[in-house]
């Protein structure tokens, strides 16, 4: 195939070409340039000090090597090198041995990353359960500004915080009732980094059938670790299935 | 020996550095933006780019190039390791995050941590 390209429009016309069947997914193409400079770049900026007091923030020091890790661009040897040269590094170190685990996992299991590891250890209340994502999630028009706005940045840059993922997740999951298979393989579908290991086992972890409890957050959570960007004109901020305590919906959800 | 690479989109980048290095898109259902993205990450190596069938084109090119041996990089996929076994290629695990040998109690994350820890944060 070709390799020289006048412009990155032109690499992005080849490609929509030469691979037709992707534009399924969208055309969005994501500012995150792919290739070692562009990671080395991130990597000079990693702070693990700052990565440990602030990483659940939305607006957190973040280190943004998911898509160079999950494409080998940079070895999980590496990171942790030039983690460990810098001071206050076990979160981070610890962060990525979480996808040094999951892909172990994969390693072990396979294709089973698809299937339930372990049974839920709750029931939902209702025992409806959905096969595919609903289209006003996929389509961000539930009219939860954060969901909608979680769906959007996927969708447009193939980027989202963990945070936010696992929010995600959570929602979909347990108050929508969605199977989690369907939200894994919409995130595989547009994350840059998505693979099967670290993305279908997280989904299990917040289903809880990888994980001793169902993953749970409350709108007290999300408004802190988003300084409140998504509450703040969100046009059910009145009618806010998250404000609650976590007492009170773990009631609803659950038996 | 002559030795080829066959990259795939777990590991872009040199493991043999100066071998004859091939990466080949299958139709994997992958989005724009991460064809993009692989794309770039492709055209910063040295390495020649093919769509199709991984294994006749990997095969072909080892051939054009008078190897006899291919090299590729370990992977936890069970489809791409299925190719490299195929292809009855030598599979190198490239600088993985600890050297600790298995096998590891995975039932949970803590569990395996606590194996590793040390290891871990050691330079």
């Amino acid at each position: 195939m070709k390799r020289d390209f006048g412009s990155r429009a032109e690499l992005v016309a080849y490609i929509k070409q030469e691979f037709p069947e992707c534009l399924e997914h969208g055309e969005a193409v994501s500012e995150t340039r792919g290739g070692r400079r562009a990671a080395e770049a991130l990597l000079e900026k990693v702070n693990p000090d700052r990565y440990a007091r602030s990483r659940n923030f939305l607006s957190g020091a973040v280190t943004r090597l998911a898509p160079y890790l999950r494409h080998g661009v940079l070895s999980l040897g590496e990171v942790r090198r030039r983690a460990l040269a810098k001071p206050n590094h076990e979160k981070l170190v610890n962060e990525y041995a979480w996808r040094d685990y999951w892909r172990r996992v994969y390693g072990q299991i396979g294709e089973g990353v698809w299937k339930d590891r372990e049974e839920p250890k709750r029931r939902w209340r209702s025992a409806r359960e959905q096969a595919e994502l609903p289209e006003d999630i996929a389509g961000a028009r539930t009219g939860l500004a954060c969901m909608d706005g979680f769906v959007t940045e996927l969708v447009q840059t193939g980027y989202l915080h963990n945070h936010a993922r696992m929010w995600f997740a959570s929602y979909v999951v347990h108050w929508r009732r969605v199977r989690w298979q369907a939200a894994a393989k919409f995130f595989l579908a547009h994350l840059l980094d998505g693979d099967p290991a670290s993305n279908n086992l997280s989904f299990q972890w917040v289903a809880s059938t990888f994980g001793a409890k169902p993953y749970l957050f409350n709108r007290e959570n999300l408004e802190k670790y988003t300084d409140g960007k998504f509450c703040r004109g969100c046009a059910r901020a009145n009618d806010c299935p998250f404000g609650k305590s976590y007492e009170q919906i773990d009631e609803e959800l659950f038996q | 020996m002559k030795p080829v690479v066959w990259m795939h989109e777990d590991c872009l980048r040199p493991i043999l550095p100066g071998a004859p290095a091939i990466f080949v898109f299958e139709n994997h259902g992958h989005s724009l933006k991460r064809l993009v993205f692989l794309y770039e990450c492709l055209l910063e190596l040295d390495v020649e780019i093919e769509k199709g069938e991984i294994v006749p084109l990997v095969r072909a090119f080892a051939a054009r190039h008078g190897a006899d041996k291919i090299v590729t990089a370990f992977t936890e996929c069970p489809r791409l390791m299925g190719y490299a076994k195929t292809l009855g290629a030598e599979v190198v695990n490239d600088d993985p995050f600890v050297a600790a040998a298995g096998p590891f109690d995975l039932k949970r994350f803590s569990r395996y941590w606590q194996r590793i820890e040390r290891q871990a944060l050691k330079l």
